[in-house]
């Protein structure tokens, strides 16, 4: 699948720009802008320079697309230090973002960060245990204390917040 | 009062140790805040302004403008050192300066982005001295279509930092144009791709965006490789030499003189100067191509147009009272805390508090080379840390970053959604500097094209009104002639050396 997308990469490139344009000139403006009752001039529609923009990628894109057909196919190659596992250590890391975005509100950020910095820290290869699990205890609250005591930026606590308010 | 009375009263005024202990504070604050990705320069500013309501006039003062002066520079650490800036001002030193960072050049990045910077800096604050009432009428003649003139010239290093991928990096560019649209409307207060969610009516933050789009993919991109060890470097681990700053002399002079014009403008800040001045250095420079791979040249054109812009954004604001940008905002706010009302009333009212702040500023300068050069030995060292460790910390300084604009999660996800789109970009070969140079300038660029437009009464030729005006758009259309040109000779060169090959 990543092979395809990196043999095809100006031919996606092309047809990701000319779908974007069009969704954002049918779907997105007719769905997404509030067009006021009287406008002056045409100029100065909210919806005019967002169209005149994704008129201006979808020529873009149709002049990507022409560019990929005429010109003679490249071979593609597999970057040297690709890592054996990158496919799976990618879709790792993604799910590693997934579980912070999720559980960064209930969990709070203390407790979210540094589970999601211990399995960051394994999946990128390091297996010294007594430098992991100090470090992903100790960055999430260090910066905690520096914001809300340095500058006063209470960063939510979630289940921390019996343990941790007020301290 | 005679000017030598002048000059000794404010020098009275200024040489108190509180004065001069507060504004090395104040650097070291800023460089510290403004290096830390979330915190903004502005809001540095305005987390030290209480400290001040009980202090003299010029030392609260001076503080604030520390603070300011080395949030200005902190701002280029992380955007060398891990790719996220720690302000938008700096999100153009990390094209050429992250690349750096990579080749184990960090320090000589970070020394050639203080060098620059304090240069700028003290070019900066001399014109303001000596220049603030010619600046401040030559900002006066800046309407709306000046501003979008110019603002249209500093889009065309888009093309430059587009690379081989000229059509994508302009696809790029819409995309960046296209995300800056989301918010309310600037003429009309309607709604444009908000879809009923709060959190999108005042449109995405820059910081949430440029940490996604840059910081994100790269430690996403590390999971995909084996981690390497640096390859010999002769240069690593070593300083900026004396030959590195004379031969970016010239570009760092003018950047600074770029920096100094635009700064005087109101509402325009370091990020376009910053652009301008990149865009420059390359089209001067005859290693053009290597811009965005690591050129010392594109850090110190990046930081002196940045960093241009610290004294002369104060020319509005002492000499008209008009605030430049959010932060000098914030230092008027403080003037008038203590009583004082900028503008030619307080010249003609209290020279010498001005002389004495003059003061203040020239030694400004100093301690930002100073503090910056003390911190870089140590800072640097973060470039060494294996990436298997220092990604890890970086995403969740990342996240608290993103957090801390504007307290917000939505921000976070933001910053997460943007760093899968720009993982993205990066594996289909989508250059990302066009699509920050777009979102960072578009609001500009369209604000004021709308309101030139509102100001004619739909009459194009508001944008051919002044010499101003014409000036722009020669430069431009001789900018976009230029890059046309190179690209079409460029194609024709490999579509030969192609067939070469086949025959």
């Amino acid at each position: 699948m990543t092979g395809f997308f990196q043999r095809n990469r100006n031919l996606v490139s092309a047809v990701l720009m000319l779908a974007f344009g069009a969704c954002v000139i049918w779907v997105l403006i007719p769905a997404g802008v509030a067009e006021p009752k009287k406008i002056k001039y045409a100029a100065l529609s909210p919806s005019y320079y967002p169209r005149l923009v994704a008129v201006a990628l979808m020529m873009l894109g149709a002049g990507v697309l022409l560019r990929t057909l005429t010109e003679a196919r490249q071979n593609y190659q597999a970057a040297e230090d690709r890592h054996p596992q990158a496919t799976p250590r990618i879709v790792g890391f993604f799910l590693i973002l997934l579980f912070f975005a999720l559980t960064l509100k209930w969990l709070g950020f203390i407790v979210a960060a540094t589970v999601a910095m211990f399995l960051a820290l394994l999946l990128g290869g390091e297996r010294r245990f007594w430098l992991t699990i100090p470090l992903a205890v100790l960055t999430p609250l260090l910066l905690y204390f520096f914001f809300l005591k340095i500058a006063r930026i209470p960063i939510p606590l979630g289940i921390l917040e019996p343990w941790l308010a007020g301290v | 009062m005679s000017f030598v009375e002048t000059l000794s009263a404010a020098f009275a005024l200024f040489a108190t140790w509180q004065n001069i202990m507060v504004l090395g504070l104040g650097v070291l604050i800023g460089t510290f805040v403004g290096a830390v990705p979330g915190m903004t320069t502005p809001m540095a500013v305005a987390l030290t302004l209480p400290f001040t309501f009980t202090m003299h006039p010029v030392t609260g003062i001076l503080l604030l403008l520390g603070v300011y002066k080395g949030g200005l520079y902190g701002g280029s650490i992380t955007a060398i050192l891990i790719n996220a800036p720690g302000t938008p001002a700096a999100s153009c030193t990390l094209l050429d300066g992250y690349p750096l960072a990579k080749r184990g050049e960090a320090r000589r990045a970070l020394d050639i982005a203080l060098y620059s910077s304090v240069v700028a800096d003290f070019i900066s604050n001399l014109s303001l001295i000596l220049f603030a009432g010619v600046l401040a009428s030559l900002a006066l003649a800046f309407g709306t279509p000046e501003v979008f003139t110019l603002i249209l010239f500093s889009l065309t290093i888009i093309a430059g930092v587009s690379g081989d991928q000229l059509l994508k990096g302009l696809g790029a560019a819409c995309l960046g144009l296209l995300l800056a649209t989301v918010g309310l409307d600037v003429i009309y207060g309607t709604n444009r791709f908000v879809f009923g969610q709060v959190d999108l009516m005042a449109g995405l933050n820059f910081i949430p965006v440029l940490i996604g789009l840059f910081a994100l993919p790269e430690i996403i991109a590390f999971y995909g490789r084996q981690e390497s060890k640096r390859e010999h470097n002769p240069l690593a681990g070593k300083g900026a030499s004396l030959a590195d700053f004379f031969a970016n002399l010239k570009t760092i002079i003018r950047g600074s003189l770029i920096g100094v014009v635009l700064g005087a403008i109101p509402g325009i800040g370091g990020a376009p100067a910053a652009f301008l001045s990149y865009s420059e250095a390359r089209r001067n420079s005859p290693d053009k191509e290597k811009f965005g791979t690591g050129q010392l040249e594109g850090v110190a054109a990046a930081e002196s147009g940045n960093n241009g812009t610290a004294g002369a954004t104060m020319i509005p604001l002492l000499a008209l009272g008009i605030p430049g940008d959010i932060t000098t905002a914030i230092i008027l706010g403080a003037f008038m805390i203590h009583g004082l009302r900028p503008g030619p009333l307080l010249f003609q009212d209290n020279l010498s508090l001005i002389y004495a702040l003059f003061i203040g500023i020239m030694l400004s300068s100093i301690y930002l080379f100073l503090i910056g050069k003390a911190s870089i030995r140590l800072i640097s060292r973060i470039a060494d840390i294996p990436q298997r460790i220092l990604f890890p910390v970086v995403l969740v300084l990342c996240v608290y970053g993103a957090y801390a604009v504007n307290n917000s999660i939505f921000d976070v996800t933001v910053m997460f959604v943007m760093g899968v789109i720009g993982f993205g970009m990066r594996s289909l070969a989508i250059p990302a500097a066009p699509f920050l140079i777009a979102f960072i300038l578009g609001p500009l660029a369209e604000d004021n094209f709308r309101q030139s437009l509102l100001l004619s009464k739909g009459d194009w030729m508001i944008f051919f009104s002044s010499p101003i005006c014409v000036i722009f758009w020669t430069l431009t259309v001789v900018a976009v002639a230029v890059t046309v040109w190179s690209n079409v000779k460029k194609s024709s060169q490999q579509t030969n050396s192609h067939s070469d090959i086949q025959a």
